[in-house]
């Protein structure tokens, strides 16, 4: 331990990121194979590759179900353990994930209401709008990961950030009070489609919504680049911070703000999906050695992505007759790691100072 | 009394510290006029809760003062944008500094935010200036440990160093000795007055440790318990009463002589002592200590100590009416009076 830091030093951490892309796309590839119907890498490729001597149903499975799941499952990771590295950086908290703002439950209420309230009470938002039930879920949540957005973010100003930290747990408390009370008056085939969201999936997202759920994660994962420094300078602390020239305030706003457009938008399509947004940044710090931002922001994107995947893959337990919901097998596959690291480098507490 | 006379970087006047909560602001030092000047290394001194910390805050732009003008150059402070005001003036706090996964020398590279880009990327001068600044404290075999696990001294210098990485004319310090032993703080504070001095920065650093700041500072801000700054020469300050006034209390007196505090007690016997030399003067602390007052007269002494000087060592006789003894060191002595009361 004492020594690997010096000879990562000189190396650079090139290798590492090299291998971490190597497994990623490894395991990308893993996935489109892997499945209810087993299929070689070379079909897969060559189907990717836009070949037409594929047996048609081979393709469609390959191009209409697995590469958009595996897609998602790629961003949806990227994004969530992106945010959870902001979260991390700007509460100077081990435990923040990606929703300490309350995002989730607000995305929890907006489609228990959607699901348990107004299709049950016979209004149909999709039929006027000629929406599928899928897009009403995500707009559902997103409006309801919005909102509370909105709400905390206004009292961003008015208190310090730890406050801040508190009023983000108390209102997820109370927004899943709320979510409770709607299960409670639910019937039971209603309650089942809405536990079925709450478990998170990444099959949700179909070639015609990738087009809006990329880019709109790929804008969050860049703007992440202009926070770079400041995130750095937050490790300081406040007065540290403000005293190499940060603007303190405003980066934390910005930081919050790009972490709850990727956690909400990742919640929005693919429900809420917990523990990799907590995992990832911890392997990262791991695994790299450093707090600086430039590195560890990449290194956690790859990190995400890669748990995401394998979480995806357990899921869906190939070679068996069932699958798993998957937020029991993020925590089941991440758990373990994240104890592991931790026994491992021992200093957690003086992460943040 | 202004000893200052070369252009301030900083300059207050009128100024109010404090703080200020739904309307209703508590003053906690007011009316102060105030100079910092390039190569001036200025310790505040001051008893626990006068208020040393608020200004320290106040004058490097972290909180708002209640009233009065505040200037950095030739701008009021609150107006500089953060950046440029990184550039003129730096700070080395009691806050703790981090973090799990940081080396040394990446923490001394935050010192060069004001000057890097949007990103962060460090140029060639950034890394050279970088490398100055461990050099310039002496830590530059420290750069690639990490911080968490540097001892206390090792750390203020590195946080030192990324101060100055920040190449300001000013550097404020909240107690920058604190948690340091003895030698450890001479250093630092040789250090930093050093520094002051070969880089021209204007320094002024608070501390509760009068006896350092007596032979380090410039000059001497003290905070005294009715909230005055005096302000001056440290060897004037001493003769003039001024820290007589401000740290003098029930336990502690200030000795004239020595010019340093002794702790004060009721003495309830009295000795005569003769001799001279480093010998008298430990004599005369140990017996303080135990509790002993010192008079010249022999009628009002329980008994008489006096130290002769022989061949080449010193010896000590104790009379007293129930004899005299000779000791041929004080620890002897001094095993004597703490066994007889």
């Amino acid at each position: 331990m004492a020594e690997l830091p010096q000879k990562r030093q000189s190396l650079g951490h090139w290798p590492l990121y090299l291998l971490l892309s190597a497994a990623t796309l490894g395991i990308a590839l893993a996935s489109v194979c892997l499945g209810s119907e087993p299929l070689s890498p070379a079909i897969v490729l060559k189907t990717i590759a836009g070949s037409e001597s594929i047996d048609p149903i081979l393709q469609q499975i390959i191009v209409d179900f697995r590469l958009p799941r595996v897609l998602t499952a790629l961003i949806a990771g990227a994004a969530l353990a992106t945010a959870g590295l902001l979260m991390q950086t700007i509460f100077r908290n081990p435990l923040a994930d990606p929703f300490v703002l309350g995002v989730n439950s607000g995305a929890s209420l907006g489609v228990a209401i959607a699901l348990l309230v107004l299709t049950p009470a016979g209004i149909s938002l999709t039929a006027q709008l000629n929406l599928s039930g899928q897009t009403l879920i995500v707009l559902a949540s997103t409006a309801g990961a919005a909102t509370t957005l909105m709400i905390v973010l206004s009292l961003f100003r008015r208190v310090d950030i730890m406050s801040l930290l508190i009023i983000g747990l108390m209102l997820s408390y109370a927004i899943s009070s709320l979510v409770s009370i709607l299960m409670f008056f639910s019937m039971a085939e209603r309650l089942q489609s809405f536990l079925n969201w709450s478990f998170g999936d990444f099959g949700n997202v179909s070639w015609a919504q990738l087009p809006v759920f990329a880019p709109a994660i790929l804008i969050g994962l860049a703007s992440t680049l202009f926070l770079m420094k400041p995130l750095d300078a937050l490790l300081l602390g406040e007065h540290y911070a403000e005293s190499i020239g940060t603007r303190t305030k405003r980066a934390r706003f910005f930081g919050l703000f790009a972490a709850s457009i990727l956690a909400g938008t990742v919640t929005g399509f693919c429900g809420p999906i917990g523990f990799l947004g907590i995992a990832a940044p911890h392997l990262a710090r791991y695994l790299f050695n450093t707090s600086a931002h430039r590195r560890l922001i990449p290194a956690t994107i790859l990190l995400g992505a890669i748990l995401a995947l394998t979480a995806d893959l357990c899921a869906r337990a190939p070679g068996f007759d069932f699958s798993l919901p998957l937020n029991a097998i993020t925590a089941l596959v991440g758990a373990p790691v994240i104890i592991l690291a931790l026994i491992q480098q021992r200093n957690m507490k003086r992460l943040f100072g | 009394m202004n000893p200052t006379t070369t252009n301030p970087i900083l300059e207050a006047a009128q100024l109010s510290v404090g703080y200020r909560h739904k309307g209703n602001s508590r003053i906690v030092l007011g009316g102060l006029d105030l100079r910092l000047s390039p190569g001036k290394f200025i310790c505040l001194l001051g008893p626990n809760g006068t208020g040393k910390s608020t200004l320290l805050r106040t004058l490097s732009g972290l909180q708002a003062p209640l009233s009065g003008q505040l200037k950095l150059g030739n701008q009021t402070l609150d107006q500089i944008p953060p950046r440029d005001r990184a550039k003129q003036l730096s700070i080395v706090f009691t806050d703790s500094i981090p973090i799990g996964r940081m080396t040394s020398k990446d923490y001394v590279a935050l010192g060069r935010h004001p000057f890097s880009g949007r990103f962060g990327g460090l140029d060639q001068n950034d890394v050279s200036k970088i490398d100055q600044a461990l050099e310039a404290v002496g830590a530059m075999s420290l750069a690639h440990r990490q911080i968490a696990e540097l001892s206390d001294g090792e750390r203020q210098k590195v946080t030192i160093a990324r101060a100055l990485a920040q190449e300001s004319r000013l550097m404020l310090l909240d107690e920058p000795t604190a948690y340091l032993d003895l030698p450890r703080r001479v250093e630092c504070m040789q250090l930093l007055r050093d520094l002051c001095h070969q880089q021209s920065i204007g320094m002024l650093l608070s501390s509760h440790d009068l006896d350092l700041a007596l032979r380090f500072a410039d000059e001497l801000w003290i905070l005294t318990p009715d909230g005055k700054l005096a302000q001056g020469y440290p060897e004037a300050l001493a003769l003039n009463g001024t820290l007589k006034r401000s740290f003098a209390n029930e336990n502690l007196d200030w000795d004239d002589e020595q010019g340093s505090f002794r702790t004060h007690k009721t003495p309830c016997q009295f000795i005569t002592l003769e001799g001279s030399g480093p010998e008298r003067l430990w004599t005369q602390r140990a017996l303080q200590r135990l509790g002993y007052g010192m008079t010249e007269d022999p009628r009002q002494s329980r008994f008489q100590i006096s130290i002769t000087h022989g061949a080449n060592e010193p010896s000590w006789t104790l009379a007293q009416p129930s004899g005299t003894h000779t000791f041929s060191s004080l620890e002897a002595l001094i095993s004597q009076l703490v066994q007889s009361p």
